[in-house]
């Protein structure tokens, strides 16, 4: 590329162009290429050499100010009970709200006669275990000690349930003070 | 604009905790991205970016608007950096001399005249590639023109004011600019090669460098 006594002007200019490097851009093709290229160079360099800040560090900083306390930083004292009570209470009014919706359905489902069909179809399962009683007389044993640990069971589904709930719940992020 | 109001500056200095806290709301990304460019570590360059907040805090008091406000505190960040680098052993970005820019004619940016990539300033902000590629380029730079680049590329900062801060001559800060803008596209050339071809990777030196498709694109004779 021919060497122009204008490209250094260009290079190192700190503010924009002058009007007689504008006027010398407009005429010289080699020069103009090598502006868009420089101006290319510079926006990539730019924008690769800026780096965010990391999002916990303002807080940081501004926790180093000597009476400056934002809002963000402050947390109550009793956040773990008031976190727990709020996760319980939310709990609580879950089961009540689906306790309703059922209550809600069974009342339609009797309204449109569903419960009768319901009413017979909760005798299937005494009638199958009885065909299987008479048919297989050895599964009366199997039958009892599945019933025995039925109750255990459903509460250890529950509590396990609830433990997983419990655990992937987001706990809020620990803010630095200092 | 980076730099504060004098009235910010007035405040500050006067132990007023909501201009302090303004003060380093505005010069957080400034101070940080220094730090980056001397500590290189994103954990190491959060632990300058708060010593020197603190550093910063304690003595706003002395400072005397002589010279710009940022021109002081980028200074006092670098040289936080370079006595924590000391410490811990490593050596810091210090500014070897350099003669001034001789008659020779060196193109930084010839290197790229034949690549299509570099002609549209408007679509280079947009390629990602071409962005991980200089991001590449920019870890394996020296850290003095690493340093001197990133304050030249702070849109308001002068030749005069980088020279302030890194307690250099004015002619010096043009060389170190134009020399690194010169190995910053030598080492785009150099990961260009290794790309294509990584047998014949060679390592790039101050005396021979090796010039790959930037900066043969570039044209440096």
């Amino acid at each position: 590329m021919k060497r122009c006594e204008h490209r250094t002007n260009y290079d190192l200019r700190e503010e924009a162009l002058d009007p007689q490097l504008t006027d010398h851009l407009a005429e010289c093709e080699s020069c103009a290429q090598r502006a868009r290229r420089a101006e290319a160079f510079d926006t990539v360099v730019r924008s690769a050499m800026i780096t965010s800040v990391p999002d916990d560090l303002t807080a940081k900083l501004l926790a180093l100010v000597p009476g400056l306390m934002p809002p963000m930083l402050v947390r109550s004292k009793h956040w773990k009970l008031q976190r727990r009570a709020f996760v319980g209470l939310s709990g609580f009014a879950s089961i009540l709200a689906l306790g309703l919706v059922i209550y809600g359905v069974y009342l339609l489902a009797n309204t449109v006669g569903v419960g009768d069909w319901l009413a017979t179809a909760s005798t299937w399962p005494g009638v199958a275990i009885d065909w299987l009683y008479r048919h297989i007389p050895s599964s009366r044993s199997f039958v009892a000690a599945m019933i025995a640990v039925r109750q255990p069971l459903q509460w250890m589904i529950l509590l396990l349930l609830i433990w997983q709930v419990w655990e992937r719940m987001p706990l809020p992020n620990n803010r630095q003070t200092a | 604009m980076a730099e504060p109001t004098t009235e910010i500056l007035y405040r500050a200095q006067r132990n007023d905790p909501e201009a302090m806290g303004a003060l380093i709301v505005s010069q957080q990304h400034y101070i940080y991205n220094i730090a980056m460019s001397v500590m290189r570590q994103p954990e190491d360059a959060a632990d300058l970016t708060q010593d020197a907040c603190i550093k910063l805090l304690r003595v706003i008091g002395q400072y005397n608007g002589e010279s710009r406000f940022t021109t002081w505190l980028y200074r006092l960040v670098i040289n936080l950096g370079r006595d924590e680098l000391r410490k811990r052993g490593r050596r810091a970005p210090e500014m070897p001399p350099m003669t001034d820019d001789d008659g020779e004619t060196v193109d930084p940016l010839s290197s790229i005249a034949d690549d299509n990539r570099w002609a549209d300033p408007q679509e280079v902000a947009t390629n990602h590639e071409l962005r991980a590629e200089v991001t590449q380029a920019l870890d394996k730079l020296e850290d003095h023109y690493r340093l001197a680049l990133t304050l030249y590329y702070f849109d308001d900062l002068r030749y005069n004011d980088i020279a302030e801060i890194l307690e250099v001559p004015l002619n010096t800060v043009k060389s170190y600019i134009r020399r690194g803008k010169e190995r910053l596209a030598l080492l785009l050339g150099a990961n260009q090669s290794e790309a294509i071809l990584p047998a014949k990777r060679e390592p790039v030196t101050d005396e021979r460098p090796n010039r790959g498709r930037f900066a043969f694109a570039l044209g440096w004779r």
